[in-house]
């Protein structure tokens, strides 16, 4: 077993490597976490002109949302769309044929990718709130770690719904529409465009999956998940991580019966 | 007309290729349709609060939304791709095979990647865009919508030359290609009203990064707001970025070098 | 331990294209599918210390058996076997004694393109699970041989396509793999790089008494390299055996080659209903076995020749004789 994660580990640091030769191209990707914040600081500092409190959100909990909904969400590791590319372009046979799990090499390279990146959001993040310092809501100890540790399993959980449909370049022949559908579906689904619970049918909503994938950790930070049992919480999210793991393993399996391997490979 | 003829005869091979595509079509056609669902859900949570964002009515909001949609639409489904690919021309030395045919290499780039997926998210835009208008319960005039249209135009070049400006940083900055992201990130500020923007921020993003006005000031004409003076001056910012493009195309196509064997 | 197939067939499916636009929208509705049988119940042993030339024109289904072998591709009906195992099944152990090498392609660059290959060999050896003492033995061996040493620490993507295939060779063999799948391994490299990686392979087969099943176009890898052939075509051997016996057994024809010893006759030769081939001053003519005698006395007798032998063909000319449509 340790031999195993002895690769994974190999891998990892094969992609952090990568990861800095392109420190620079990374940082501008900051762009992503900073602007939509600043957006919504912007509109949303308009609509509280006229009402304190918007759902059960006063302005400095709803511009500390954006602010750390676009710090979880946009820091996801992904399966990117690389593996439906390597699909359909025959590179995935170069994976095939080593003795590695296909879902664990992705996991692994993508999640070391993304540690420098997280690095500098954690800086924009920061930049945001000296800026926005008056309208920010500190959150406790406890609930700041824990928003980051459900983040992170949230994080997990993003990649293998990624990770499965990526896989479904085994039978559509080209599969980037349904990721680009899929990529706008979780955007609202997470809560990136607007809070969760100020839905409609929000019980719909709340039950879904995503909503761990920025929504609930951010909830913790802002200090609304007192009244939520975090513990059965932690045992859905683990469970809905098990269930995804598994489809995926299926899928995989039937997709490479299916895999005709093009490319003069 | 030549020309005309060629980009015609590209896209129709274009068109066809992507027909063949089945279930990319379709996908493609439901992202256009939750694209506008989401914006519309919005702002509908939002209106169930206040009855109006910095004096703009629901309707008037759904206007605003449509035309920003229909901007970044036509621009992504038309040029967006090809623009952006020539950072990776660029790159990996390949610019060649556009620096070598008998037509503007700088034409030729921005019809290169037509996305017609593009066209399948127009409907909901337009059904966005004509509820706006059912909700305020008037319509503009034919002048209004022509001096809309026309400023709509103006901004879609300005768009279009922001991004190619930036994208030619890439015959200097060959390996920061996420640079030229930044212009889709700050398209997100031309979603909503200007007058929420305040201080430097608004000056900086009305004027040397103009995204604000691109949507907002077609539909000033649209509400009997627009004037004389916002045409001139976005034929004036127009004018200035096609000086900027210009001259850092001819620098930048002198510094490239070419893929190496 | 050796690599087994009987009766392997691989049937694809693939979309038939309409015509024009209205063709594609149509498309767009009911699409039509046609199937192409790769491969037609092909049957083939090959045991250790075997280098096995696959060859045949493209399309003829051998880069779909290699594929079937590697448990890339999964077979539509008969029995495969490599090592003992079914390669589908990508079973850990199976997939740590193979190694599968394209010559477009290679793992290492696809993983570590903007880094070094020393850091793709330390990773390989984690992902093979090789011990300190094997990985530094056969490191230090193979970069000697291959000549890598002063760009090891290079990343991947400077390097040039005969630096990037040696550093792949490695990555493909440190490991210590007994059963090798080459596809196209000289592709777009010059000579010297080519002979390199054949010697290498050579070497390498010999001393782990290894299985090689290779494909090339490049005829000289087969004949340098295969002790034993294999001709496949649309889907069906059509040939197995040794490399000298493809050649007796397809050409009914012998090559004459002659040099012409003034410009006169150059211009004439142009004129003739033969085929002439030049090479360097060399002309070659491929002429039926009964035909040799009468043609060579007609040469002789139209034209000043300095120099004239007659041989077997090689096994490229052999071939592209075989493989033209009829």
């Amino acid at each position: 077993m340790f031999s195993n994660l002895r690769k994974y580990l190999s891998l990892s640091r094969v992609s952090l490597l990568l990861s800095l030769q392109y420190k620079m191209n990374t940082f501008f990707l900051l762009g992503v976490v900073i602007v939509p914040p600043v957006a919504y600081f912007f509109l949303w500092n308009s609509i509280y002109h006229q009402k304190e409190i918007i759902g059960n959100y006063k302005l400095s909990e709803m511009i500390t949302y954006y602010i750390i909904v676009y710090l979880f969400f946009e820091t996801k590791p992904h399966a990117w769309w690389d593996i439906g590319h390597s699909i359909k372009d025959g590179r995935f046979s170069l994976y095939i044929t080593k003795p590695m799990n296909h879902f664990l090499f992705y996991f692994f390279y993508s999640y070391s990718f993304t540690i420098l990146w997280w690095i500098f959001a954690i800086f924009g993040a920061f930049f945001l709130f000296i800026i926005f310092k008056n309208y920010f809501v500190l959150p406790k100890i406890l609930p700041f770690f824990l928003s980051f540790f459900f983040s992170f399993l949230g994080g997990i959980l993003g990649f293998t719904i990624e990770y499965i449909f990526n896989l479904f370049a085994f039978w559509i022949e080209k599969p980037f529409g349904l990721l680009r559908f899929y990529d706008l579906l979780i955007y609202f689904l997470s809560g990136s465009i607007i809070p969760l619970d100020l839905l409609p049918f929000k019980n719909f909503f709340l039950f879904l999956p995503f909503k761990y994938l920025s929504f609930f950790p951010v909830s913790i930070f802002l200090g609304k998940a007192q009244n939520i049992n975090l513990f059965n919480e932690f045992l859905n999210l683990i469970l809905w991580i098990c269930f995804f793991i598994i489809i995926s393993q299926i899928v995989f399996y039937f997709g490479r019966k299916t895999y005709s391997a093009p490319g003069s490979l | 007309m030549k020309s005309l003829k060629i980009i015609l005869r590209f896209l129709y091979l274009k068109l066809k290729t992507h027909l063949s595509f089945r279930l990319d079509v379709i996908f493609e056609i439901f992202y256009g349709l939750i694209e506008s669902l989401f914006a519309f859900i919005f702002f509908e949570v939002v209106y169930s609060y206040v009855n109006n964002i910095v004096g703009f009515e629901k309707g008037e909001i759904y206007i605003l939304t449509g035309t920003a949609y229909f901007i970044d639409g036509i621009y992504k489904g038309i040029f967006g791709t090809g623009i952006f690919s020539l950072s990776q021309l660029v790159r990996r030395g390949r610019l060649e095979k556009y620096l070598l045919r008998p037509f503007k290499a700088e034409v030729l780039i921005l019809f290169r990647e037509p996305r017609f997926d593009f066209l399948y998210r127009f409907p909901s835009y337009f059904a966005i865009f004509i509820y706006g208008f059912y909700l305020l319960k008037k319509l503009p005039s034919f002048f209004d919508f022509l001096l809309y249209f026309f400023s709509f135009l103006i901004s879609l070049f300005i768009y279009l030359l922001l991004h190619y400006i930036f994208v030619l940083l890439s015959f200097w900055l060959i390996e920061m290609y996420n640079l030229y992201y930044l212009i889709y990130d700050f398209y997100e500020f031309a979603r909503y009203p200007e007058k929420i923007y305040k201080g430097i921020f608004r000056k900086i993003f009305i004027s040397i990064i103009p995204i604000i006005i691109l949507s907002n000031y077609p539909v000033k004409f649209l509400f009997k707001e627009g004037n004389l003076f916002l045409i001139l001056y976005e034929l004036l910012i127009l004018s200035l970025f096609f000086i900027i493009f210009k001259f850092m195309w001819d620098r930048g196509i002198k510094r490239y070098e070419g893929a190496t064997i | 331990m050796s690599v087994i197939v009987k009766n392997l067939h691989k049937i694809y499916r693939r979309p038939i294209k309409e015509k024009g636009l209205k063709g594609s929208i149509k498309e767009f509705f009911k699409r039509k599918y046609e199937k192409v049988h790769a491969l037609k119940g092909i049957s083939f042993e090959v045991t250790r210390g075997e280098i096995l030339g696959f060859v045949g024109p493209n399309g003829a289904g051998k880069t779909t058996c290699m594929k079937i072998l590697s448990g890339v591709l999964h077979k539509t009906d008969g029995y495969v076997s490599v090592l003992g195992f079914d390669p589908f099944k990508r079973e850990k152990e199976f997939l740590k004694k193979i190694s599968f090498v394209m010559g477009l392609e290679g793992f290492l660059e696809e993983v570590v393109w903007d880094i070094s290959a020393r850091d793709g060999f330390l990773f390989i050896k984690d992902l093979y699970e090789i011990n300190d003492k094997e990985f530094k033995k056969n490191f230090n061996e193979m970069i000697e041989i291959l000549d890598v040493k002063d760009i090891l620490d290079v990343p991947v993507r400077k390097l040039s396509k005969g630096q990037k295939m040696r550093l792949e060779l490695i990555a493909s063999l440190i490991y210590n793999p007994i059963c090798l799948f080459l596809d196209e391994p000289t592709l777009g490299l010059d000579i010297i790089s080519q002979k390199n990686i054949r010697d290498f392979i050579k070497y390498y087969v010999e001393k782990n008494n290894a299985i090689c099943i290779l494909t090339s176009h490049y005829m000289k890898d087969v004949e340098e390299l295969a002790n034993r052939l294999i001709i496949i075509n649309k889907g069906e051997i059509i040939y197995e055996g040794s490399p000298d016996g493809a050649i007796e057994k397809f050409s009914g024809k012998k090559i004459i080659k002659f040099t012409l010893k003034n410009d006169k006759d150059k211009e004439r030769i142009k004129n003739e209903n033969f085929e002439v081939m030049t090479d360097e001053g060399i002309y070659k003519v491929l002429v039926n076995k009964e035909d040799v005698l009468e043609f060579s006395k007609n040469l002789l007798n139209k034209f000043e020749i300095s120099d004239l032998t007659i041989e077997e063909p090689e096994l490229e000319e052999v071939l592209r004789d075989v493989f033209k449509p009829s």
